[in-house]
């Protein structure tokens, strides 16, 4: 006897993967916590917490919207100006560190730094480059709309029950000052500068430091939150690396799995949602990518929420 | 010149007062009303359009020397009345921060709902016609919000019709407040929608005298 013989199917590649078709992959995850159906949830990181937000709201769920639109609007316009898409309108957040500076900001544990890049007569939240299609009317209005973000962000860790997080990449940019932009100035606003604007690709130690310091910064605020992480499947869409799109694009999945299996691993209140793998996996043949085979596609949006939900109520029994 | 009012019983206010107080000038009025917003029970268009003729046809109640069709071409102008909501009651809807941009689209984006739109553009596929637009008058009372909300709401109303070459035919200040609620005095008694006799009659002068102005020049 040894301790393989009694292994469940769903732990021998034989069993589990080979011997099925993909749509017959299942117990991917097992939860270590519940989320019923009154328990508010809120997303943020990657773009792929949309999907996670949208999934949430289709089920009836609690996804907590802490910065709504009016609600005559329709959800095109409002996701146009950056309402509905994140519990907050901080627009993506890819790097755990970006999700820190978010938090240290809302609790007023750093300072916010006054940069803001103009464009014609408009003013850019280099924070957030796109979350208003024309800019803002002044700065005065870039800092105001942003706090009122940060107070969002606030009540999204003071009044939810999970923070899902969705961990998009390990390249960043930074400005020499030490802040972190969330996309390369000039690339959607702002003017690049290579004596001020610093790239990092970031590594685990980075990653894993700063996700260590978002959670325990929310659990010091909310000692009842719990977090959700996840690593999007979608590649990076470009490198500064210098290695090849794909070579870059693993290492920096890969440093993101590895962090959220570090800081899952060590915490019961933080678990890791594998979504990154059913997307990724050879096992099921890119079938959920777009032609682009950058984008997921809604098949694989409904496939990779089935197994979450089913992973639930397997768990946990049917949501309530 | 001919004048082509449509509307809904808001137009009906309007030729209530039309008939206590008739044009002076050789102006040719014809009023064409449906209720409801121009919507039947089962909240489609009961006012059909007949591309054929260039005519909105069946309104349940016509007044005028034009017939029972609302023939587009045999109109200079036409006066669009009611199926939009008030500048105040926009404002009360959007009442929150946000930036003048996203305030801006969503204004134009309720605009473009309100049925009266489906009117401008069917007109506007084959007439040249001025066209003028009056909203519901503001309810009296709803929670107010502040009165600055109010006049940018209905500032930026008149801005997205004028991209659609349509003059907004404002609430005359005489029957508001300050926070752009309709004085109680000018609505109907025990109907928070309805202007009172007093009111339609000041809401007709006020379309009088935007006839009489030069027709705005289109900003778009």
């Amino acid at each position: 006897m040894h301790p393989y013989h009694d292994i469940p199917p769903k732990s021998r590649w034989k069993d589990a993967v080979a011997a099925r078709s993909p749509f017959d992959v299942s117990d991917l995850w097992d939860p270590k916590f519940p989320i019923a159906q009154g328990t508010p949830v809120v997303t943020f990181g990657a773009g792929v917490a949309q999907q996670f937000a949208r999934a949430l709201t289709a089920r009836g769920m609690a996804w907590f919207d802490a910065e709504p639109a009016p609600r005559i609007v329709s959800k095109r316009l409002a996701q146009q100006f950056g309402y509905r898409r994140f519990s907050a309108r901080t627009a993506a957040i890819d790097t755990p560190s970006l999700l820190l500076q978010w938090l240290r900001w809302a609790f007023a544990e750093a300072a916010i730094p006054g940069e803001v890049w103009i464009k014609g007569e408009r003013f850019i939240d280099p924070f957030r480059p796109q979350i208003e299609p024309d800019g803002f009317a002044s700065p005065e209005t870039v800092t105001r709309m942003r706090d009122l973000t940060l107070a969002a962000l606030r009540d999204c860790v003071t009044k939810s029950e999970v923070f899902v997080f969705a961990l998009g990449q390990t390249e960043s940019w930074f400005h020499r000052d030490g802040y972190e932009y969330p996309i390369c100035p000039g690339t959607a606003g702002g003017t690049f500068d290579r004596d001020r604007h610093i790239f990092v690709n970031q590594r685990f130690s980075q990653v894993h430091a700063a996700l260590g310091e978002a959670i325990t910064l929310m659990r010091r605020h909310n000692p009842q939150i719990r977090i959700l992480l996840t690593v999007s499947p979608a590649p990076l869409i470009a490198t500064n690396s210098g290695d090849h799109i794909l070579v870059a694009t693993t290492q920096s999945k890969s440093i993101l799995r590895a962090a959220a299996a570090e800081l899952s691993a060590a915490q019961a209140f933080v678990d890791y949602f594998p979504g990154y793998e059913i997307v990724s996996a050879p096992t099921f043949r890119g079938m959920f990518l777009e032609p682009d085979q950058q984008s997921i596609s809604p098949a694989g949006v409904d496939f990779i929420m089935r197994c979450f939900f089913d992973a639930q109520e397997r768990m946990f029994g049917m949501h309530r | 010149m001919t004048v082509c009012v449509i509307g809904n019983s808001h137009a009906g206010s309007l030729l209530k007062a039309f008939n206590t107080l008739p044009d002076a000038r050789q102006l040719d009025w014809a009023f064409y009303s449906a209720a409801d917003s121009y919507r039947d029970n089962a909240g489609l268009n009961a006012i059909a359009y007949d591309a054929k003729q260039g005519a909105f046809v069946d309104f349940p109640y016509h007044r005028g020397n034009h017939g029972p069709n609302a023939v587009i071409g045999n109109h200079d102008c036409f006066v669009l009345v009611g199926a939009h909501p008030a500048p105040v009651r926009m404002a009360r809807w959007l009442n929150q921060e946000m930036s003048d941009r996203f305030r801006a689209a969503a204004v134009a984006e309720i605009c473009r709902y309100a049925p009266l739109d489906r009117f401008v553009r069917l007109i506007r596929q084959s007439s040249p016609a001025r066209i003028l637009l009056m909203t519901r008058p503001a309810p009296s009372r709803d929670q107010p919000v502040p009165g600055a909300d109010a006049a940018i709401t209905e500032e930026l109303i008149a801005e997205y019709w004028a991209t659609r070459d349509v003059e907004l035919v404002r609430q005359p200040a005489v029957t508001m407040t300050r926070d752009g609620m309709t004085r109680p005095a000018f609505h109907k008694p025990n109907d928070n929608q309805h202007y009172s006799p007093e009111g339609a009659m000041l809401a007709l002068q006020a379309v009088r005298v935007a006839l009489d102005a030069p027709r705005a020049v289109r900003t778009s």
